[in-house]
């Protein structure tokens, strides 16, 4: 039976993962670097490993999962061309959550300036939870979804700055060493970020926490 | 900074695990004996769970394909022409640079054609900015004599002098002004 494309890359992947005993994958800057001298399924197998990081990364930041696939799509294409401007210097993953960061927030400004709010068209993250009744009491009607929707539209409330390093730090768990790097301001105003960050979630978010 | 607001960066710091041991059992013992501390650590807490309990959406299934066909259709186009590619901007350039070389060469030759003495206007570009011009004979070079009448000649030359005003062109350019 032939495979797939992807199933041979899984498999590229899996034999060059041999065991816990020791952990003899090539780290992402090998891949890289064997991507820029040539070696194609190097490039599928970064795209293994980045695409569901970077769509969770990117969704959260812009809030639109279609949007977001665009995004990553965009930063996978960046890397693909610009794979020769990657040096071992800086962390692959570092580059490539830069590449999708100034991605998202340039789509976030020219949403700002489009200002073409359709009710239709908009995302949950637009969507305002004004259509209650009367008797609607949100520490009641919290369940899954709905409470992933309202975190989401928190989250959303945020301006960019904040929500960034809250997502990157908190969600993506990097480390504040990475974000500093990622979004290039020091490590000082990250964490400062991150912490005005998480006051403003936890003051709007303190039904839904005390729920739980 | 006030203590307490020292004390809240102190606990995303002991949730963040950044804190140096001994920092770390006072901010323990602080969040174990001030209820307020307390309050604010389990918000903390509550605050990271619930963001990181945040689902994973899933990559769609065609998303390797769509990258492909992209990354395919990329390859292509920069295989296709001297426009693509890593070069296409300085190939730009030059292309641009000539045309306006040419046509500079171009206007600076018929430029010296209507500065010859013959009275008989020659073909050339006209450079103006006024509407596209209607080619038609000055009045002055007209063959009125031959059947026009006197009123008919002084009708003709009002008739060009107005529409040449509208227009706001010189007679001279108008003398310029023929057809290829």
């Amino acid at each position: 039976m032939k495979l797939s494309m992807v199933e041979d890359i899984e498999n590229i992947e899996n034999t060059q993962r041999p065991s816990k005993r020791g952990d003899k994958r090539p780290s992402d800057e090998d891949l890289i670097e064997r991507f820029q001298k040539g070696d194609a399924y190097a490039f599928d197998l970064i795209v293994k490993r980045y695409k569901e990081q970077l769509l969770n990364f990117v969704y959260r930041f812009v809030g639109n999962q279609e949007e977001a696939e665009d995004i990553v799509q965009e930063t996978f294409l960046r890397v693909y061309r610009k794979r020769k401007a990657y040096k071992r210097i800086a962390k692959f993953s570092t580059w490539i959550y830069t590449i999708a960061g100034n991605l998202s927030r340039t789509e976030l400004r020219r949403r700002k300036r489009r200002k073409l709010f359709s009710v239709t068209d908009m995302g949950f993250e637009d969507r305002d939870y004004e259509i209650s009744d009367e008797g609607y009491n949100p520490e009641n009607q919290v369940d899954g979804i709905i409470q992933e929707e309202i975190i989401q539209k928190e989250i959303n409330s945020l301006s960019p700055k904040f929500r960034e390093v809250i997502i990157l730090r908190d969600v993506q768990e990097l480390s504040y060493e990475e974000i500093s790097k990622i979004i290039d301001v020091p490590i000082g105003t990250v964490k400062s970020r991150v912490n005005r960050g998480r006051l403003k979630l936890q003051g709007q978010l303190k039904y839904l926490m005390k729920k739980k | 900074m006030s203590d307490w607001e020292q004390l809240k960066d102190d606990i995303y710091d002991y949730v963040d695990g950044l804190l140096p041991s001994e920092a770390r059992r006072e901010v323990a013992r602080q969040i174990e004996r001030n209820p307020e501390a307390r309050a604010f650590y389990d918000d903390v807490v509550a605050l990271r769970v619930s963001l990181k309990g945040l689902k994973y959406i899933q990559v769609p299934s065609d998303f390797d394909t769509v990258l492909r066909t992209r990354i395919r259709m990329e390859r292509s186009m920069s295989r296709q022409g001297f426009f693509a590619g890593p070069l296409r901007l300085p190939a730009a350039a030059t292309v641009g640079a000539l045309a306006v070389a040419a046509v500079v060469m171009v206007f600076n030759l018929t430029g010296s054609n209507t500065q010859s003495n013959s009275p008989i206007p020659r073909g050339g570009v006209h450079v103006s900015s006024a509407p596209p011009a209607i080619n038609y004979v000055p009045v002055d070079r007209m063959d009125i004599d031959a059947g026009g009448t006197k009123l008919e000649r002084r009708t003709s030359a009002r008739d060009y002098a107005s529409r040449d005003s509208l227009r706001g062109r010189t007679s001279d350019e108008r003398i310029l002004t023929v057809e290829f």
